[in-house]
């Protein structure tokens, strides 16, 4: 036994090496990233989302097989390790009453593992799910198969070893049922056997392992690497060079992804860390819409890139890459971690300097150069002038720590607007004074950002980091989820920022503010902005906002909290991919489904977006900003 | 004024009727009004008709480099024949743009374009208005008659007709000969205006301008047109960004039409583009601006957002009941 | 091909009224931007030295605030760009007569300017360039083709019809919009053409002008319309009711 118990270890080793190091060499090359800080978070991080599985069981058809084969196969790698190693010579199993019980664990193990391939396989060929990619489907039959065939040959080997009763494999197990079997049969047979599955088990196991860094299953030694690695604060995006500072940035040749060797070190460990499940494209609102984009697609397309060295073209369309709203469904979903939202920035960087971008993200950029605005407007036609609440912006008589930041949709869209005014009428009435910035029509620029012109961005945020210090404030209160997220996750030296619904939740609390009791009867429904609920964090404060008015019917609907269906975003403002339905029209079916009377949001794009998806729809059902709604139901 | 000088072109056959309406305004303002024509047909007998009661003299101005002139060879040819410090006056088209301001300057006159008004007076000053800034501002400029002028004249032009004068006017033929002129004209071509329909023959118009020429927007413009079984035109800006077919450009550089309803959405209503509108279409005119120039022209006003009105519209038009209703009599 | 580019500087207006001080145009209350139809000049010489080699030169008369269209000019890929200070509201004869003489000491193939200005919207210095210059002209260009004589040119008269002319070079053309697709110019890019130098030059002493503005003021409102006003659902029923009377729909 010894000759392949040598030979075909070594051999294994150095064609896993090589494929190794190959893949390391890809990574060596790549840009570079900064992933080494806040250890002990990573750590955290790792232990619940790496070993604790957390993700897997969101969707338990497919997660819990996976648990199944997952924390068996830990259990199990010393046991492993001693088989593979048995035939070298000198090398023999430990002795001692605890490897033996060990060792009967890990025929549960196995056995565990065993029923997990089937349930998976069972999924994969009679349930069909359209997450998984068909083409695809006769390599995920054969990698249960050899993980099946590698559990099985490790109980026959197991079963056939020893046939006295002082080895008696536990019943039940893969391998008591072998013992089974071959209760009869002689001695020497079982040894004949026995060894025919070490052989083929060892065969198994270092042909597994070449595959392993030349398939989706590479997912199995990088998947925890990419978990600790991965990003830890939400909402963020990559600067434009990691280790650079933004003048040094400036005087780069070119900026953005342009072909392989720009993606990042952690972008590339992404793409090792694909395991397929497709679980990204199964979340995403642009693959249920049907634009061009798949999150799975691109990051499988990634992979076979990183494969084969990373010297081929780039094989994304501009219509992908512009297909992608940031709402971060996919983020969220994915098991391994894997990071998008930044790497369509980062395109987006390279397409925009190179010219190729939508016209009308062209014209909304030249805008906001010109006019601080995406919408050609003059700054001096911004809300709050024209409404009553002009009053109230700061002045030398009109000065407050808190300050409102209404950012360009509120302060020019006509519908959004109401937000505007709502705001001010509740901070009113709650008797919170605040001001509004003087320069109220400008915007954040968390847009221009995540279409890719960063210098616009940064211009941007330094002029309103500025006038935002001007009036010395010591809180920013803000109506719209994008603005909430750049001053959190943007910007950098700003006082603390926070959503109306978190000012309200906390007044609801603190103050006792008190609400009219709804006694219509509708049916109201939450509709989960993406940066306020993904991105954020921020689901509560709404859903609190909405307990406490008393007697209000409040229903659930599919797909909320981080599950939610992005309406669209800014993005539908600017550019219209080409796409099968509209997702706000898709979003409000889904609201329509629950048969609610009104669904509330708490983000003017989700506002109009919902509002326009309505009309189109020719539904009667209200669509309401919860300040709106607030404001209506605040006790005098 | 003692003299001016109107530059009129051959058109098809005849002398451009705007030009002739230029030279019915010249005679309430000058002594002597001398209408320069480019002619390049062999027989004189139709302008020489025409322009009588129009000038005390005409000039019939011939010569091969007077065919599609450029500023040079129309420069030189007026330069030998005119007196110094003339007072020229001519219709804003594309001729006026391609040679009005090379010939001022070889002439040595100040030139002030597309002017809408022109008053005299008695000090030898003439005060010429424009506009300015899209429109928005007039600007009011001033020359002395004493240097000369070359002035266009703009389509909007609001002026007072002069009185027809009795006598036939003198007829002075010029053969010019301009040498080795640099520029020449090669063909005229119609432009590609192969579309699936031809605006001309539609009497029902949804026009669509800068402020509703996003691709939704237009797709919803396209439902009303259906909706109302009309078609969709724009103005220039709209081509220009590629939104819809030279075929839909209404104006003066695009397709001229005189529908029945002409219901314009976002659209400021420039000259450029009302010029295309002829006939008396009913003008419904859709715009968030209240200042839009649109609102002097139109019949009926709605300060609006475009898409917000069209949605609205499309259901009433689709609305079966009411078009019954509408039918009977009130 | 050796291009010379005019372009201008103007006020950014946007959708606010126009502000009149002391019967002129406050034009410093508002951003400026590169004026429309320089937008195409610029893409159209691009166009041209990519397809035939060259170098393109920006020219710009004005103030200080106007150098940004040489910034973007130069951002986009002209090789020179030269700044001739002046006041923006220049009378166009004296503009030309300014951008002529520095034109005139140049080996130039083409200059390109805009069909108009978006401010004073005269459509003039082009065609004075040129004549200055003593060089043929054409305006309202709509498509430009090299060729061995010279340029084809096409341009855009009334109704729609194109005129076709063979241009001997040097020449002066002003190109209308719509001729090209402007690329756009990313911020960075701006950025980084800040550090390429713009030549400011005095313009030459030119005479003066005979033409005196003597006020800018606000026309008349005439608003011939009558105005509908309330609720847009019944505006739009009413508007489709006169549809079908005033518009022969069945």
């Amino acid at each position: 036994m010894w000759v392949p118990g040598i030979f075909i270890p070594i051999i294994g080793t150095i064609l896993f090496g090589r494929l190794l190091l190959r893949r390391w060499s890809v990574l060596r090359k790549a840009a570079p990233d900064k992933r080494f800080d806040q250890l002990r978070s990573r750590l955290r991080h790792l232990w619940s989302l790496g070993f604790l599985q957390q993700r897997q069981t969101h969707y338990p058809g497919t997660g819990i097989p996976h648990l199944c084969i997952f924390f068996p196969f830990l259990l199990s790698l010393p046991h492993l390790a001693v088989l593979v190693l048995q035939g070298i010579p000198g090398v023999s199993e430990p002795q001692g009453r605890a490897w033996v019980f060990y060792s009967h664990l890990c025929d549960v193990a196995a056995t565990v593992i065993f029923l997990g391939c089937l349930a998976a396989l069972a999924y994969r060929v009679w349930l069909r799910p359209t997450r998984f990619n068909a083409a695809r489907q006769p390599l995920g039959v054969l990698i249960l198969a050899i993980v099946s065939g590698l559990v099985w040959s490790d109980a026959i080997f197991r079963a056939t070893r020893f046939t006295d009763v002082t080895h008696l494999c536990w019943p039940f197990t893969l391998a008591g049922v072998v013992q089974l079997l071959f209760s009869g049969a002689a001695q020497p047979v079982q040894a004949t056997v026995g060894s025919v599955a070490w052989l083929l088990h060892e065969l198994l196991f270092f042909g597994f392992l070449c595959i392993v860094p030349c398939s989706k299953q590479f997912h199995e030694i990088t998947g925890l690497a990419n978990i600790f690695y991965a990003r830890l604060e939400q909402g963020t995006i990559k600067p434009l060079r990691h280790g650079l500072t933004e003048q040094q940035a400036e005087e780069l040749n070119e900026v953005g992804i342009r072909r392989f060797a720009d993606f990042t070190w952690k972008h590339v460990l992404d793409f090792y860390s694909c395991a397929d499940c497709g679980r990204c494209t199964d979340q995403c609102p642009a693959v249920a819409v049907g634009r061009a984009l798949s999150p799975r697609e691109f990051t499988y397309a990634g992979q076979r890139l990183a494969f084969e060295g990373g010297d081929s073209a780039l094989p994304y369309s501009s219509e992908e890459i512009w297909s992608c709203t940031t709402c971060g469904a996919c983020e969220q979903e994915c098991p391994v971690a894997i990071e998008y939202i930044e790497k369509f920035v980062d395109l987006r960087r390279a397409m925009v300097e190179d010219g190729e971008l939508p016209a009308a993200v062209s014209r909304a950029f030249e805008s906001l150069e010109q006019h601080g605005n995406p919408w050609g407007r003059a700054a001096s036609a911004a809300w709050p002038r024209g409404s009553a609440h002009v009053n109230k912006i700061a002045s030398a008589s009109a000065q407050s720590p808190v300050l409102f930041f209404p950012d360009s949709f509120i302060a020019f869209g006509d519908r959004a607007r109401a937000v505007g005014d709502a705001v001010c009428e509740l901070l009113t009435r709650t008797g919170k004074s605040f001001v509004i910035l003087p320069q109220s029509g400008r915007d954040s620029g968390h847009e221009a950002r995540r279409f890719g012109e960063e210098f616009l961005f940064m211009k941007l945020r330094d002029l309103n980091t500025q006038a935002i210090h001007d009036t010395g404030a010591q809180l920013i209160v803000t109506a719209d989820p994008h603005t909430l997220n750049a001053f959190r996750h943007d910007y950098a030296g700003l006082p603390p920022s926070a959503h109306i619904t978190e000012i309200l939740a906390e007044a609801i609390v603190s103050r006792g503010i008190e609400f009219k009791p709804d006694h219509s009867g509708k049916l109201h429904v939450f509709h989960d902005p993406c940066y306020l609920g993904r991105h954020n964090g921020i689901y509560e404060a709404p859903r609190s906002i909405l307990r406490s008015i008393p007697g209000l019917k409040f229903g659930q609907m599919r797909k909320q909290c981080d599950r939610s269906f992005c309406c669209g975003g800014p993005l539908s403002f600017f550019h219209q991919p080409k796409e099968n339905v509209r997702m706000a029209d898709m979003r409000i079916q889904q609201v329509l489904e629950t048969h609610a009377d009104v669904v509330v949001t708490a983000c003017p794009w989700c506002l109009v977006n919902l509002t326009e998806a309505a009309k189109s729809a020719g539904s009667s059902i209200e669509v309401i900003d919860i300040t709106e709604l607030a404001l209506r139901q605040l006790r005098d | 004024m003692n003299q001016v000088f109107v530059l009129l072109r051959q058109v098809q056959h005849d002398i451009d009727e705007l030009g002739l309406s230029l030279l019915a305004f010249a005679t309430g303002i000058a002594d002597e009004v001398v209408a320069v024509v480019l002619w390049h047909d062999d027989r004189l007998e139709c302008p020489v008709a025409r322009l009588r009661g129009y000038c005390h003299e005409a000039w019939i101005m011939r010569g091969e480099g007077l065919f599609h002139p450029d500023a040079l060879a129309l420069g030189a040819a007026l330069s030998g024949v005119v007196p110094p410090h003339p007072v020229f006056l001519m219709h804003h088209d594309s001729l006026a743009m391609d040679t009005g301001p090379g010939v001022s300057v070889i002439l040595d006159v100040p030139f002030v374009s597309n002017i809408v008004s022109l008053e005299s007076d008695s000090d030898r000053k003439t005060r010429l208005v424009k506009k300015e800034y899209g429109g928005q501002v007039d600007a009011v400029y001033e020359v002395s008659q004493s240097l000369g002028c070359f002035i266009t004249v703009s389509g909007a032009f609001q002026g007072s007709v002069g009185k027809v004068l009795a006598q036939a006017p003198r007829v002075v033929e010029k053969v010019v000969r301009v040498v080795n002129s640099r520029r020449c004209w090669l063909r005229n071509e119609q432009a590609d205006l192969s579309g699936d329909v031809d605006l001309a023959k539609v009497e029902r118009l949804l026009a669509v301008g800068r402020g509703m020429q996003e691709p939704e927007q237009i797709a919803l413009a396209e439902e009303t047109a259906l909706a109302m079984a009309g078609a969709v035109c724009c103005s220039r800006p709209v081509v220009d960004a590629g939104r819809l077919g030279k075929a839909r450009q209404v104006g003066i550089s695009g397709t001229s039409v005189s529908p029945k309803i002409y219901l314009a959405c976002g659209l400021s209503g420039s000259f450029q583009h009302m010029a295309g509108l002829r006939g008396a279409p009913f003008i419904i005119a859709v715009n968030k601006n209240p200042r839009a120039p649109i609102f002097e022209r139109a019949d009926i006003g709605v300060v609006a957002d475009g898409a917000e009105f069209l949605r609205e519209l499309i259901s009433a038009l689709n609305d079966k009941s009411a078009a019954v209703s509408s039918k009977q009599p009130s | 091909m050796e291009i010379v580019c005019c372009i201008k500087s103007v006020p950014n207006i946007a959708d606010e009224e126009v502000q009149i001080v002391h019967q002129k145009v406050s034009v410093g209350t508002y951003p400026r931007c590169l004026n429309e139809c320089d937008r195409y000049v610029l893409e159209e010489a691009l166009r041209l030295t990519e397809l035939h080699g060259g170098s393109i030169t920006a020219l710009t008369f004005g103030d200080t605030e106007s150098e940004d269209v040489l910034r973007r000019a130069l951002a986009l890929g002209a090789t020179e760009a030269v700044m001739l200070n002046g006041p923006l509201e220049e009378e166009p004869r004296r503009v030309a007569a300014a951008l002529a003489a520095v034109i005139r000491r140049r080996h130039f193939d083409l200059v390109l300017t805009g069909a108009q200005s978006s401010d004073r919207q005269g459509a003039e210095v082009g065609g004075m360039l040129a004549a200055m210059l003593g060089v043929p002209f054409a305006s309202l260009v709509v498509a430009v083709e090299r060729k061995e004589y010279g340029v084809l040119v096409h341009r855009e008269i009334e109704g729609g019809e194109l005129e076709a002319y063979e241009v001997e070079l040097p020449a002066v053309l002003s190109l209308q919009t719509g001729i090209n697709t402007p690329r756009y110019v990313s911020m960075r890019g701006i950025r980084k053409a800040a550090t390429k130098t713009i030549t400011a030059v005095t313009p030459e002493a030119v005479p003066d002008v005979a033409v005196r503005l003597v006020e800018h003021r606000h026309p008349p409102t005439v608003v011939g319309a009558k105005m509908l006003c309330g609720d847009l659902k019944a505006i739009a029923v009413e508007v489709a009711s006169m549809i079908r009377e005033r518009g022969g729909l069945q």
